[in-house]
């Protein structure tokens, strides 16, 4: 069900004010009342004077479209080449220009697209200078009206009009005569192609009864609304002839102009649509239609297929209403560009609100959601972390205890290379003692360092205080810890050496010996005594016992 | 188409502009003041983790809380079974353990003066007791000299007087002369810090086999612990074959440090020397 608001649609004229109250939906307009105010002669309209009816009538705190007078608006219309490469929005801004620098300000404007053909673009265009909107602005902001547009009479007249009236491919002059200005727009079909106002209503009838009657001008209304006419043989129809073509003039001048912008016959005037309070004047469509030479139609009150049952001088009202229609026949709109964001703002503010709340809810729920997740994650990440610190706390305990272990394995290393000599020496002699022939002599018996220093054990002189010893320090004397090898030198009379062999598989079989063979004769201490093996019929040896160093 | 409407969608799009602005505000607001610390405090927690992950990885030691209980408990075990080890060897092979006295720092030159004589004293009337041949001059002079430490001459005299008292007690034959070298130090191997210092004493005797037995084994005992640094061992003729020039540098072992009192390895890069004491 398409949403329907509610919308008052305002006509201030020079003689009277009207209002409808209309229901407007997205493709329609439903008129609900009609009011009008007939409005003090020669006064400025004020809200002042307004107030009261719009009170009684319950109009203030509205929202409203409202009527701009058509001699304020200037309508122009013009035609694009085919090539033309501009949009219409640039076309009509450069069109504008030319009006802005004229009047040296920004005039606000609109326009309507229409095509006479194919490849045919065309656009009229409606431009006011901004000062002229102040009125009907300040006069709606007294009574706190919203205004919802402003729409010049002659496009509200065609509003208005054409639904009921625009016939496909015909040209129709769609007038609404005023007291004071004619408003008229003329369409071809459904589209609005010309648009004018001009500044000659009903008053110049009223004028003309009044001069030829001598009546002032308020009873000379009167009798024009009781007794006037154009028919030939009525009282005031002598006096109102040239009054009409005085008006017909007038109307005439400004289709002159519609057919030099359209000279087509596409643009001859087919029909005519009488509106207005001057349309209730006897013999004046009959005058038109003789004028114009086609038929002209005054819509009547109530007749559910003219205008929809709307009286004659509510047209503007009624065409107020459907400009703010997606089906209005010319969407054209002088509303500032200020209020026109405010409005447009409101009807979009509930979606807006509700895009954003949904916005705002789903980023909460994620940022939410994503904050607790890190939290979650974080908690999980700092337990971790704990533990981790446990066992780097567990893991530098441990290195430091090993630390203490290694170090006491580092200070027996030199202990365990001193310590190793005396059961060395002790188990060799032993194993010497035990396992010589009886045909050898062991007359030496030491480690290599006694065999080959031949001034180690000489007294006073100290091998750790060598000059070597002190130059390389403690590390060089460090080496000299632990021996290293063990020499035992003797004689043997037996020539086959099989004891010697004998001796040294049995000091092979010790379990801290290395390897066991006879030492290099070039490696043989000299003996003090001169030569012992001639003396002793004997073979000199030398075992070297190589000490297992790990 | 008219400008109304091509205007009320102008109109949305900046109406948008201001929304999105305000939501992307909102959105940097709470980025910036909630998510961003808290991702970066995450990203630091990986980051520590990872590190103390490698850190254990390269220690080998990358376990849970409960395997590295265990294997702290066993090294702290072994740790403990090391140092009883270490103190039962300390103890056993410390040759100055009856000496507390002279372990001071002050120890002055009549304290050597006095202990050389009566260690001279005592000595020879063991041998003459014995009926061994000692030299009268034990290897120990009685003038100190400016240049001498008295506690390292204290030290090896003490030496001296372990490795005779133990050779006298094997009966030793003769003993041809006694003297002390100079002392040595030993640092664990990936440490300069001494933790240890060797008193040799260089002595020449003549004796037999049994006598050089005993002498060995002893010198394996508690109470009078050596060191054999070195040692030659000569038939003195074909005509006693029985009878040994016996030559040998032994030592006597002083523990200055404990592996709980070592400076830790890493700060012992620098070599620690011993400066003389009581000069």
């Amino acid at each position: 069900m398409a949403q329907k608001k509610k919308i008052i649609a305002i006509d201030i004229g020079s003689h009277s004010a009207k209002v409808a109250v209309a229901l407007v939906a997205r493709e329609s307009v439903e008129i609900s009342r009609m009011e009008s105010f007939r409005l003090p002669a020669g006064e400025q309209v004020t809200m002042e004077t307004l107030r009261p009816w719009m009170e009684k009538n319950g109009f203030l705190n509205s929202r409203a479209v409202i009527s701009l007078p058509g001699k304020d608006v200037i309508f122009q219309p013009f035609q694009m080449v085919p090539a033309d490469p501009r949009t219409s929005e640039q076309a009509a801004a450069m069109e504008v220009l030319k009006f802005n620098e004229m009047a040296s300000e920004s005039m606000v404007y609109d326009y309507s697209e229409f095509s006479l053909g194919k490849n045919d673009r065309r656009l009229l265009l409606s431009i006011a200078r901004p000062s002229l909107l102040n009125a009907p602005l300040a006069l709606a902001a007294a009574g706190n009206i919203q205004v919802e547009d402003i729409v010049p009479s002659p496009i509200a007249v065609f509003n208005g009009l054409v639904e009921s009236y625009g016939q496909e491919g015909k040209c129709t002059l769609y007038i609404n005569a005023g007291h004071t200005s004619t408003s008229l727009g003329i369409g071809i079909g459904s589209q609005l192609v010309f648009a004018r106002a001009f500044s000659c209503g009903g008053e110049v009838f009223t004028s003309a009864i009044a001069e030829s009657s001598g009546l002032p001008a308020a009873q000379a209304e009167n009798a024009k609304h009781a007794a006037g006419s154009l028919k030939p043989g009525t009282p005031h129809a002598e006096a109102l002839a040239p009054a009409a073509d005085r008006w017909f003039a007038e109307l005439n001048s400004c289709l002159a102009i519609f057919r030099s912008l359209f000279p087509s016959d596409t643009a001859r005037i087919d029909g005519a649509i009488l509106t207005g309070g001057s349309a209730g004047l006897d013999g004046l469509p009959e005058f038109l239609e003789a004028k114009l030479g086609a038929g002209v139609t005054v819509p009547k009150a109530g007749d559910p297929s003219a205008a929809k049952g709307v009286p004659p001088e509510y047209v503007v009202c009624k065409g107020l209403a459907h400009s703010l229609t997606e089906t209005a026949g010319a969407a054209i709109s002088l509303l500032p560009e200020n209020i026109r964001d405010d409005i447009a703002s409101r009807k979009q503010r509930p979606f807006w609100f509700a895009s954003a709340g949904v916005a705002v809810i789903i980023l909460a729920v994620s940022l939410v959601s994503g904050y607790l997740q890190l939290r979650r994650t974080q908690d999980v990440l700092n337990s971790r972390q704990a533990d981790m610190s446990a066992r780097r706390q567990l893991a530098s305990q441990i290195k430091s205890v090993r630390m203490k272990s290694e170090r006491i394995q580092h200070m027996a290393t030199p202990l365990a290379s001193l310590l190793k000599s005396t059961p060395v020496m002790a188990t060799v002699l032993k194993t010497v003692a035990e396992n010589r022939g009886a045909d050898e002599w062991i007359t030496v018996v030491c480690d290599s360092e006694s065999y080959f220093n031949s001034r180690l054990y000489e007294k006073g002189r100290d091998p750790y205080r060598s000059e070597h010893s002190r130059r390389s320090g403690e590390e060089d004397k460090q080496k000299r810890v632990g021996m290293t090898s063990v020499i035992i030198e003797g004689f043997t009379r037996n020539t086959s050496l099989a004891t010697v062999s004998s001796l040294i598989t049995e000091l092979t079989k010790l379990e801290f010996v290395e390897s066991a063979d006879l030492l290099s004769d070039d490696m043989l201490a000299p003996l003090p005594q001169g030569n012992l093996e001639e003396r002793l019929n004997a073979i000199r040896f030398a075992i070297e016992v190589k000490v297992r160093q790990k | 188409m008219s400008r109304r409407q091509n205007d009320s969608f102008g109109v949305s799009a900046s109406r948008v502009a201001v929304i999105f602005i305000l939501i992307s505000g909102v959105i940097a607001g709470l980025w910036i003041g909630l998510l961003a610390p808290a991702n970066n405090q995450r990203k630091q927690a990986l980051a520590n983790i990872k590190a103390t992950e490698t850190e254990l990885a390269k220690m080998g030691l990358l376990l849970d809380q409960n395997s590295l209980r265990r294997e702290l408990n066993k090294e702290i075990g072994y740790n403990s079974d090391l140092l009883i080890e270490w103190s039962n060897t300390v103890g056993r092979l410390n040759g100055f353990r009856d000496l507390p006295n002279i372990s001071a720092e002050r120890i002055g030159k009549i304290d050597y003066k006095v202990a050389l004589f009566d260690v001279k004293q005592r000595l020879l009337k063991k041998a003459r007791a014995l009926n061994i041949d000692l030299t009268s001059d034990i290897g120990m002079d009685a003038v100190v000299k400016s240049s001498e430490d008295a506690r390292r001459l204290m030290y090896q005299l003490k030496a001296i007087e372990t490795l005779l008292d133990t050779a006298l007690d094997m009966k030793i034959d003769t003993v041809k002369f006694v003297e002390p070298l100079s002392p040595n130090g030993y640092h664990p191997e990936n440490s300069t810090e001494i933790f240890v210092e060797e008193y040799p004493v260089r002595i020449r005797m003549y004796g037999d086999l049994d006598s050089l037995y005993d002498l060995l084994s002893s010198a394996l005992v508690r109470e009078n612990f050596l060191v054999l640094r070195n040692l030659k061992v000569r038939s003195v003729s074909e005509a006693k074959p029985d009878l040994l020039d016996i030559s040998a540098v032994m030592s006597s072992l002083l523990f200055i440090k404990s592996p709980e009192t070592m400076d830790t390895i890493k700060n012992a890069i620098a070599p620690v020397r011993i400066s003389p004491r009581g000069h």
